[in-house]
């Protein structure tokens, strides 16, 4: 990880909220290029809506976002929707829609809307069910899935987006043990092997320590504690940030911290 | 899906060539089917019945086919914009919106003939209010809005209620007595809106995925919603004009469509203009076929309005349908 890179996504003096309650004030934050950033904190501390205001999905209501350094709402949203993709937590689902249908339109902001008029089914499509391990169930009704399959396709549709940001709300949601380890290892291939930047909200601490590069702890929309696995999940903060008494042990596997409730 | 379009882009044509020669050659006056095909190929030279067919029952079955496929249209377009299977072009209000025009003529211009501008109207207007006061919960307001058009129209029947009858046609919705003005008015907005509707199909597609996922994609959803509810209230409201406020063809046709042809809107949108046209010039068939004796009254009434029927037929096939997919 590279600090004097200029970062891609960046947060400067941001504040956000629904209607005229902030959720987030003036919160300032650098993404760097290729690297896996995780936001925690207890619920309603504001990472959702940190994250949503990230990918222009909310209106900021002061500050601004900087995407390549470029202030985001300057730049045309298809333009943006190019560069940075995102996952959304609550979902709609389309009546009757199958996968395939619905992973084809994460190539609407490559292909625009007079093209998509045609079907498509390209190398990106193809590629983000196979790395969702979706193919098998491609022409499936999303109805007709359970929980953890229609939330990969919702993924999926993001990766066929081939963007160099991924903003991902809550990614494991839904999805069990295997497929929650699958998708952060698919997380860490894509940085790995195509240098993506990727953000996430995360409620699993550990799993955020095993596997996002930086972890950022929000709590009533501020920023508490910012850096390396290690050195944000120590029992203080897990005391300051959820009001959790925890011990933090080294991971016999990756040797990362581990935190245990006690 | 895939036996399902074909069987459909097989079968339609020949259904649709059926019910246009099934409306030439039936209808309730008396016309022998020599002298119909006499006058398709020109040779009629009695006049009545020259008359008869191309200016009543051939305005009749376009003004049905085309005012059906408009309301299909409409029907799909609302309920992506209320992302909700279950809306239609009555939850706009539009169709209320243009009784209430109808009526309000009538009352304060008696005779005079502007029921056709007013139903457009009313129905046009009933959608800009929408548009401005709805934009946080379609649904919602133009339901409240309807039911808000409608309390005013009976109010107004109380007061005077002479155009009852006259009304009653935008009501209930009705193809009796079309004439070859109602398709010159009608066929422009089948030009303009099918294919409107048809290019924002892909537009389409995204917006149903939600606001955050839509807006995640790239798509500018402000403008995009102004416009697909512009197309869906002018489809609606040219055909209230022409045929009246027909219920459930606008719901009726689209479901039907997904249960063919799946929810991509750009298939999605032809079928249900198809099914649409087909279903309300079906039922008008049977309109005008069936006779209804009251009880008590001696005159039987012989033709009920389109819109009966499309209720009368409509409330249990969705009925059913509705079983069938939550069975699967």
């Amino acid at each position: 990880m590279s600090t004097t890179e200029p970062p891609v996504l960046a947060a400067r003096g941001l504040s956000a909220g629904h209607a005229r309650r902030v959720v987030v004030a003036d919160l300032t934050l650098e993404v760097r290029p290729r690297t896996v950033t995780a936001l925690v904190g207890p619920n309603g501390s504001g990472k959702s809506t940190l994250l949503m205001t990230l990918a222009r999905v909310l209106r900021r209501q002061a500050g601004e976002v900087l995407l390549d350094d470029r202030p985001i709402d300057r730049l045309p949203s298809t333009e943006v929707a190019r560069r940075l993709g995102v996952l959304p937590q609550t979902a709609v689902v389309p009546t009757g829609a199958t996968v395939r249908e619905l992973v084809e339109q994460g190539r609407y902001p490559q292909l625009g809307p007079w093209a998509m008029l045609r079907r498509h089914d390209d190398g990106a499509m193809r590629r983000a069910l196979e790395l969702t391990g979706l193919t098998p169930l491609a022409d499936r009704r999303l109805d007709s899935l359970s929980g953890g399959e229609r939330q990969r396709a919702w993924i999926a549709m993001t990766l066929a987006q081939e963007t160099g940001v991924l903003l991902l709300d809550e990614p494991t949601t839904y999805l069990d043990v295997r497929h929650q380890i699958d998708l952060m290892r698919l997380v860490e291939h894509l940085r790995d092997d195509h240098g993506l930047t990727v953000v996430m909200v995360l409620h699993d601490l550990n799993q955020a320590a095993r596997h996002a590069d930086r972890v950022v702890a929000l709590r009533d929309g501020r920023v508490l504690a910012d850096g390396t696995p290690r050195e944000v999940l120590t029992s203080g903060t897990l005391r300051s940030v959820f009001d959790v008494d925890a011990l933090v042990v080294d991971d016999p596997v990756t040797g990362r911290p581990l935190f245990v409730a006690r | 899906m895939r036996w399902r379009l074909s069987a459909l882009v097989l079968l339609t044509p020949v259904a649709g060539v059926a019910l246009v020669l099934a409306h030439l050659f039936l209808g309730r006056s008396d016309v022998p089917a020599p002298a119909v095909l006499r006058v398709l190929t020109g040779r009629e030279t009695e006049p009545a019945y020259a008359l008869i067919v191309l200016d009543y029952r051939l305005p009749r079955v376009l003004v049905g086919l085309g005012a059906g496929a408009l309301l299909a249209v409409s029907g799909v377009l609302v309920q992506a914009v209320v992302r909700n299977p279950l809306a239609e072009p009555a939850t706009t209000g539009v169709g209320a919106g243009a009784a209430l025009a109808v009526v309000g003529t009538l009352v304060l211009w008696p005779g005079h003939a502007l029921a056709y501008p007013a139903a457009l109207g009313g129905a046009l207007a009933t959608g800009a209010v929408l548009y401005v006061v709805g934009r946080r919960s379609f649904a919602v307001t133009g339901v409240l809005l309807g039911a808000v058009l409608a309390a005013l129209t009976s109010l107004l029947l109380v007061v005077d209620s002479a155009p009852i009858s006259v009304v009653l046609r935008w009501l209930v919705g009705s193809l009796n007595a079309r004439t070859p003005q109602d398709w010159t008015l009608l066929w422009p907005w089948l030009v303009v809106v099918l294919p409107t509707a048809w290019l924002l199909a892909s537009r389409l597609n995204v917006w149903v995925l939600g606001e955050p996922a839509a807006t995640g994609l790239g798509l500018r959803t402000g403008p995009v919603l102004a416009v697909v509810l512009l197309v869906a209230v002018a489809g609606a409201a040219a055909a209230i004009a022409a045929a009246g406020a027909v219920a459930f063809v606008g719901l009726v046709a689209p479901h039907v469509g997904r249960l063919l042809a799946g929810a991509d809107h750009r298939v999605l949108i032809p079928v249900s203009a198809v099914l649409g046209a087909l279903l309300l010039s079906l039922a008008d068939l049977v309109a005008f076929s069936v006779s209804v004796q009251l009880p008590g009254i001696a005159t039987d009434v012989s033709g009920v309005p389109v819109g009966a029927v499309t209720a009368l037929i409509g409330a249990p096939v969705l009925a059913s349908l509705v079983r069938r997919e939550n069975r699967a």
